[in-house]
């Protein structure tokens, strides 16, 4: 399992690009377009917020770049490459014989998440380290801000909920991929649902709640976390996102352990 | 040939059946297909194409599931603990085009437990001074050479090489032919390769299977198959005359014919000749090739 993972960490780090664009593009536009905010409130109305900002809390919120639409692309398109390089180069044949199907695919989603979650842990450094600097330009110095250790529960929490929500998101980009082969295939539809998702929830309001759809899961999640929604409603969006997690792992198991691999 | 006696074979193939596609549409790439490979020989599969020599050897690696049938390796049933014990080249060679020669061998020996093999393996293929080249640069030799160093690095009891010297120069060929044979008698590993070079099959291969539309159409030690095609040739005075008398085992040929005699017959043949007055100007055993072994194997039969 070690020689694999180790094998699969060499691939992801020969392929920057991918590794940019899939794993770290996310945390760091979600950083940039932060600082880009701040830096327009700043200058049009040369006024800010004297309050001090508790860098867990606002760690924490940032969290929620788990569930924008286009990160789910970017995401999509990082975890389902990881996947659909085997197919593109035909190099199954080099891996399939030698190791169960079953521990290819478990190491590839191992990989994935450790990819996701060293995004997200930049994402929570950025954050802390743009409110610093924000305190700074403001004149506050480092007095503005704080760090409550109180927040430290709600920030594991919110990294759970957002590491929950992507690994749904690659479990289905798995799916596709075995099914489709490709990685257009997996990432279009994956991108599709995001979407799909984001329009039904502006069209039908809170009636969209019903819907067993990830992403209502993980916003109930984040609504009970830092909205005091109802305790049930953010057990129904848990398990949600395990149910998706489990009937989505036992699809890419069982799809892929039948595959034929006759021309990858 | 050093094929241990008494041993489990080193792959065993049972009555392995497999079609491609659905109902009238459904072709048989394998047909009740059965075959044993010793341990500690050269066994060369053979069969134009579309006789199902790469979707065995993809059955045998474990990409494809036979419809029926099994696969044995080293008398256990085939999975990827057994398959540890087997280095592959199935088809053309495919790499990561992002990586090197060396890392492409580290990454498969840290699976197996085996990086010290590396820069001999390296050394073997001659890839030394590439190995820190990418593979995307390579040529379709320097590939076919990587594959094998891939297959070699996991320290392999058996091999299945799928047309070795694809892609090689002459060099390149005589090279592989040393080193097929090197792996076998010298460390005593089985090989199993598909070619379409039968000149290099029958330089090579202690054994050989021909396939003809996924059934098993001749098997055997390359010798024993060119002497069960031995003819003998006859230039005679009269060859209808003998033609007839030998009632269809004779084939005509240019100024005589050729037939189709077991070995300890042919004294009684010259004999029976002789005393019916026929002129014997040349006699002799003609054992054919290969390749016209293989072409009276495969050709379809006009119906």
């Amino acid at each position: 399992m070690r020689g694999l993972l180790s094998g699969e960490w060499l691939k992801l780090m020969r392929q920057p690009s991918l590794l940019f664009w899939g794993f770290l593009s996310v945390p760091l536009l979600s950083i940039l377009f932060k600082l880009l905010m701040e830096g327009l409130v700043l200058m049009r109305t040369g006024r800010h917020d004297d309050a001090p900002v508790d860098l867990l809390l606002s760690a924490a919120h940032a969290m929620g770049l788990s569930g924008n639409s286009m990160g789910h692309l970017l995401y999509a398109f990082g975890t389902a490459s990881v996947l659909s390089l085997e197919y593109r180069f035909a190099t199954w044949r080099l891996l399939v014989p030698r190791h169960a199907r079953g521990r290819l695919l478990a190491v590839k989603f191992i990989l994935c998440l450790g990819a996701i979650s060293a995004g997200l842990v930049v994402a929570v450094l950025g954050d802390m380290v743009l409110n610093a600097m924000l305190s700074i330009a403001n004149g506050m110095g480092l007095a503005g801000v704080i760090v409550r250790l109180a927040s430290l529960p709600l920030l594991a929490a919110a990294f759970a909920i957002a590491l929950l929500e992507l690994a749904v998101l690659t479990a289905l980009a798995f799916v596709l991929v075995v099914a489709t082969r490709s990685l257009m295939g997996a990432v279009i539809p994956t991108f599709l649902l995001a979407i799909g998702s984001s329009l039904l929830q502006v069209y039908l309001g809170s009636d969209s709640d019903g819907i067993p759809l990830p992403a209502y899961g993980a916003q109930a999640l984040r609504d009970w976390l830092f909205s005091q929604a109802s305790v049930e409603a953010g057990l129904l969006g848990l398990a949600m996102l395990a149910g998706w997690l489990a009937v989505l792992g036992t699809l890419m198991l069982v799809a892929f352990s039948r595959q034929q691999l006759s021309s990858e | 040939m050093a094929v241990a006696e008494g041993q489990e074979p080193a792959i065993e193939v049972k009555s392995i059946g497999k079609a491609f596609g659905f109902g009238a549409a459904s072709i048989k790439a394998l047909d009740d297909l059965t075959l044993s490979i010793p341990r500690g020989c050269v066994y060369g599969l053979l069969g134009p194409n579309g006789a199902g020599k790469s979707t065995l050897l993809r059955i045998i690696a474990g990409l494809v599931r036979p419809d029926r049938g099994g696969v044995s390796l080293f008398g256990e049933e085939a999975g990827p603990q057994s398959r540890r014990r087997i280095g592959m080249l199935i088809e053309s060679p495919s790499f990561y085009p992002f990586l090197t020669a060396r890392e492409h061998l580290e990454m498969f020996a840290r699976q197996a437990g085996t990086i010290d093999r590396v820069a001999p393996v390296l050394s073997r293929v001659d890839l030394v001074r590439a190995a820190d080249k990418k593979v995307s640069g390579f040529s379709l030799g320097m590939k076919q050479r990587l594959g094998i160093a891939c297959a070699l690095v996991s320290q392999p009891e058996a091999v299945i090489l799928d047309e070795p010297t694809n892609g090689l120069d002459p060099d390149g060929i005589l090279e592989m032919r040393a080193l097929l044979l090197d792996l076998a008698r010298r460390e005593g590993i089985t090989v199993l390769l598909s070619s379409h070079l039968l000149d290099e099959v029958e330089r090579v291969c202690d054994r050989v299977a021909i396939l003809r539309r996924g059934r098993l159409a001749a098997e055997g030690a390359v010798a024993e198959l060119l002497d069960r095609q031995g003819r003998f040739w006859l230039k005679v005075d009269e060859p209808e005359r003998v033609m007839h008398a030998l009632a269809g085992r004779g084939e005509p040929g240019e100024g005589g014919l050729f037939v189709r005699v077991e070995e300890a017959e042919v004294p009684d043949l010259i004999r029976t000749l002789a005393v019916a007055g026929i002129r014997i100007h040349e006699a002799k055993w003609v054992k054919p090739d290969l390749e016209t072994v293989f072409l009276s194997q495969t050709r379809e039969v006009a119906p």
